[in-house]
């Protein structure tokens, strides 16, 4: 059941790559650089922000009229808050589809589970993230999410207390709250390079960047959405005011929307496990390559006489699974005899692509199951199928 | 021929963008003497949504190739 959704949901993707080539050209895909959308609306995250910094003071007398002041007097403040705020929901859906594109079409199985685990905690560090930025407003929402935040965490069983008082910076909300949800707000921000470090290092050739049409397209929708639809904030919050809704934003506030029905830590306990299940999601997979009926070509293998050192196969490999060491001995062959660096595939990191063999001119590596002799067999049992019968 | 057909159609279109990014410009220029600061920013956002929408149909029309 599980496989055969996955399966629709993998033909269904490429299929929309198919419709989306119809229309713009096939390097203007948006679906191949989901990943560098999302990095190019970190960026402009990472800019606005540093300009609504400027002008933010995290108090509880300041910070709603601080930002009330960058909203109302300073020229184009509310763009830049707008552009700050669509850019976050704009990178949650970034996202996502990075995530549901590589989740469908089988990209973070084995040697890919590294990019799928830094890409599970770039995606809740990111949440975090978003959801501290409604906190710092310091209006009726930001009142009630942090309200639900500390039920939530209070409930957490032995460290619940430690918890809700590491987030309200003290036993309650007091001069110390505003200051640490704006820590809580930059310290995970700034993580996130750390966490793309981790989940760029395994790639040769990560797309990190969206073409120049893309990011015209991504600052031009901002800055529309900043103007048309300007960010506002709603009441200001009130000591010992219990407000009782908030306008949702679903992208970062819905686990929030849960506590309409669930208790705070349900909802949260509801959030770790999904969280959890997302984690593993690598290694459920119990059945070998050759029963899902993908290839089983077997790691790369370097024919060492034939190897020159010419580190092409070590620059073509997408997935770091290639180095180049100090050549022990020279090759046999003729354009290997005077080598200083060999190949070696690291098989743990080698998912059988074959684009190495492709990048090599000299044979010098080789799928072990996938040998002349065994393209000749099954060219010979397909030439057998398909030939006619006599009788 | 018909290629050549694509690709006036193609420059045509582009060419109906740039009037329209020249109202853009206009209304940014209104805005910003007007203090009408959110009509600035939007023709900001409108004139580099057409900037992009040229870039694709440059492309179709072949003026440029793979980046």
């Amino acid at each position: 059941m599980y496989r055969r959704l996955l399966s629709t949901l993998q033909s269904a993707t490429l299929r929309l790559d198919v419709w989306i080539q119809r229309v713009l050209p096939q390097d203007f895909n948006p679906l191949y650089y989901t990943g560098g959308l999302a990095n190019l609306f970190l960026t402009i995250l990472v800019v606005s922000g540093i300009l609504i910094f400027l002008y933010y003071e995290p108090s509880l007398e300041g910070a709603y009229a601080s930002v009330e002041f960058l909203t109302r007097d300073v020229p184009y403040g509310v763009v830049f808050r707008g552009i700050h705020r669509y850019a976050a929901d704009a990178y949650m859906v970034a996202i996502l589809l990075h995530l549901f594109r590589n989740w469908f079409t089988d990209r973070y199985r084995e040697a890919r589970d590294s990019q799928w685990l830094s890409g599970m905690f770039l995606l809740v560090v990111s949440g975090f993230t978003g959801f501290t930025g409604y906190l710092l407003v310091w209006d009726e929402r930001a009142q009630l999410l942090a309200s639900l935040t500390v039920q939530a965490l209070r409930s957490v069983p032995l460290v619940g207390g430690w918890l809700a008082r590491v987030f309200l910076g003290g036993p309650g909300v007091s001069d110390t709250t505003l200051p640490r949800f704006l820590f809580l707000h930059v310290g995970p921000a700034m993580t996130l390079y750390v966490l793309l470090w981790w989940h760029y290092v395994r790639l040769r050739h990560p797309k990190i960047w969206p073409p120049a049409v893309w990011v015209l397209f991504s600052l031009g929708l901002l800055f529309i959405l900043a103007s048309a639809l300007p960010a506002a904030s709603g009441r200001p919050a009130q000591p010992g005011a219990s407000p009782e809704g908030f306008p949702v934003d679903w992208f970062f506030l819905w686990p929030y929307v849960l506590a309409r029905w669930l208790a705070p830590g349900w909802a949260l306990a509801l959030v770790a496990a999904l969280v959890a299940y997302g984690m593993v999601i690598p290694y459920t997979v119990r059945e070998t390559p050759e029963q899902r009926g993908l290839r089983a070509l077997g790691q790369a293998v370097v024919v060492e006489e034939n190897c020159t050192g010419c580190e092409l196969c070590y620059y073509d490999c997408p997935y770091n699974a290639i180095y180049m060491v100090p050549s022990p001995y020279p090759g046999k062959s003729r354009a290997a005899a005077n080598r200083k660096l060999l190949a070696v595939v690291v098989d743990s990191r080698c998912v059988e692509c074959g684009i190495c063999i492709g990048a090599c001119p000299f044979e010098a590596l080789e799928l072990p199951r996938m040998l002349d002799k065994d393209v000749q067999q099954r060219i010979q049992r397909g030439a057998g199928a398909a030939a006619p019968a006599t009788s | 021929m018909k290629g050549q057909d694509g690709t006036s159609g193609y420059l045509a279109l582009a060419g109906f963008l740039v009037v329209l990014a020249l109202v853009c410009v206009a209304l940014m220029l209104y805005g910003e003497w007007f203090d009408r600061r959110l009509v600035a920013s939007g023709a900001l956002g409108v004139l580099l949504v057409l900037y992009a929408a040229m870039v694709v149909l440059f492309r179709k029309a072949g003026w440029t190739a793979e980046e």
